[in-house]
């Protein structure tokens, strides 16, 4: 069959099954609330973090300590206790502020240098707001006190909370993958099976879809990376409290950065798992999932959700060699397609909707095969051309056997 | 010393899958051999790796040999795998004469496929 051969295709309509609506509208409820509180937690986060950032820009001032200790505030926590007269614009000020961030959570050992540092009557600098002039700190920026505040809890819940929800859904994806009976699909068996071309008399089997690479580094991301970075994080940080040490924050919040890259990676995958499950997606059932060498294959497909975006649909039987190289200790999967045969290549909605297509697999063609760090590979790719969208392309892995193998067994 | 030769009878080495292969094999050597095997083996060879293991398809035996002599036998090639040369992978068959016990080999590359040669995966576009 010629690569650019086209061929009249059976449309079939699939039939869209109504029982999940109820888990689908439950599951929706259960990603977008905790989804909104991330958002509104976040929002507050990055509205802090924009205020302590331009805190850099405050106008610089001499000033005079008036009062410095270590107090105690309402849930009887060490607190920097400190008072300074500035002036401004011809005016006189008294600011109390060390910094912006919170004045408890700080390590106490922290707090006692501050104290010391600036002795009542010392003459220092603080930092004044040009847009309000009572408002004036010590110490602008991030200081340990603002790395240690409720806003970088506030935010990690936030993310945390997106990385679980991404885990859920994936679990849930798993689960339907795993549970969901051809009949479940939204197919009729009997509906599966042509009349007049099918030959075999077997019902069509559904093929699954290889499961791309970044649902994969998403779930090692979620599973992985927050107990890993947290679990140090937090032996880190419990020693700080013990020993007061500033510094072992420090180091915490290296652990920490950690985690982030890791919730970077997991937000990148996690938005192209979310891309993806918004695609129209496509299913293949073959009347095989071993066919041979010049012998028949028959391919069924149906694509649900998302259709009016579909500007086109190609289909493709597609033969690779693949083979792992290991360059500078990372080892990358290289891919060589060798026969390329079109099933369908549309861009009718009804034709893309479903529809059964007969092909032969030519004769002397390399069939699957496996060795250690190679394999000849064989799959059905589908390939749609998704209006204002990243294009999906799903593969379904198939075994091509030898031709010979046929004979054998009959 | 040992002198080993193998030769495949007309055809200039081509083969189609299925087919029959005529081998005549030849040594000489001056210290007692166990045996000799005549074998029709396969291989792959990938890119930045080593050859993989021979698979030997058939074989012909021959045990406690003359220090001299020669030896013609009739090994019939599979339908499958028939050899191919792709970018990333190539599948080669061969015929090889081995010594026992010091697996002294000489081997002749066969060409076998559709057509008496390997399927080319990448033909030039």
């Amino acid at each position: 069959m010629g690569r650019d051969e086209q061929h009249s295709v059976d449309p079939v309509s699939p039939q869209l099954d109504k029982s999940k609506e109820g888990d689908r509208v439950f599951a929706w409820i259960f990603t977008l609330l905790p989804g909104v509180m991330a958002i509104w937690l976040s929002y507050i986060c990055v509205g802090s973090f924009s205020k302590i950032s331009a805190s850099n820009q405050w106008i610089e001032t001499r000033c005079r300590v008036i009062q410095s200790e270590l107090g105690v505030d309402d849930e009887q926590r060490k607190v920097i206790d400190i008072r300074y007269s500035y002036a401004f614009n011809h005016q006189n000020y008294v600011g109390d502020k060390y910094d912006l961030g919170d004045k408890a959570t700080a390590p106490r050992l922290w707090k006692q240098r501050v104290v010391n540092r600036h002795a009542v009557g010392c003459e220092t600098v603080c930092f004044i707001n040009p847009q309000d002039p009572s408002q004036a700190v010590l110490e602008p920026g991030w200081t340990t006190n603002v790395v240690n505040s409720e806003s970088i809890f506030f935010l990690w819940c936030g993310l945390s909370w997106v990385g679980f929800i991404c885990l859920v859904v994936r679990l849930r994806q798993v689960h339907f993958e795993d549970d969901t009976k051809p009949e479940d699909q939204g197919w009729e068996p009997h509906l599966a099976l042509s009349s007049q071309d099918s030959g075999s008399g077997v019902g069509l089997l559904p093929l699954r879809p290889e499961r791309p690479k970044f649902q994969e580094t998403l779930r090692r991301a979620i599973l992985y990376g927050p107990v890993r970075g947290l679990g140090v994080a937090a032996c880190v940080i419990l020693f700080a409290f013990v020993f007061e040490s500033g510094e072992l924050l420090l180091l915490a919040l290296i652990f920490f950065l950690g985690l982030l890259c890791d919730m970077w990676k997991m937000g990148y995958c996690g938005l192209k798992v979310a891309l993806w499950r918004f695609c129209p997606r496509p299913k293949i059932r073959t009347n095989t999932a071993t066919p041979n060498v010049n012998g028949p294959l028959e391919v069924e497909w149906s694509l649900t959700g998302g259709l009016p975006t579909v500007r086109s649909m190609r289909i493709v039987l597609k033969g690779r060699e693949q083979t792992e190289v290991e360059k500078r200790k990372r080892s990358k999967i290289l891919r060589e397609t060798f026969a390329e045969i079109v099933i369908v290549n549309t861009a009718n909605p009804f034709e893309m909707t479903g529809g059964r297509q007969k092909v032969v697999i030519p004769a002397g063609t390399v069939p699957s095969m496996e060795f250690r760090k190679s394999r000849i590979a064989w799959s059905i790719d589908v390939e749609l051309d998704v209006a204002w969208w990243p294009n999906p392309v799903a593969s379904f892995p198939i075994c091509v056997l030898p031709a010979a193998c046929k004979e054998l067994a009959a | 010393m040992i002198e080993l030769t193998i030769a495949v009878e007309g055809k200039q080495n081509q083969f189609e899958p299925g087919e029959v292969v005529d081998i005549r094999a030849k040594w000489k050597c001056d210290f007692p051999l166990a045996a000799l095997e005549v074998r029709l083996v396969w291989h792959t060879e990938c890119m930045d790796e080593e050859p993989s293991a021979i698979v030997i398809s058939q074989s012909s035996r021959i045990e406690s040999p003359e220090a001299e002599g020669t030896h013609r036998c009739q090994l019939p090639l599979p339908e499958t795998p028939f050899g191919f040369l792709g970018k990333l992978i190539s599948l080669k068959w061969g015929v090889e004469l081995v010594t026992f016990p010091d697996l002294e080999a000489v081997r002749l590359d066969l060409s076998v496929g559709p057509g008496g040669k390997p399927r080319v995966l990448h033909p030039a576009e």
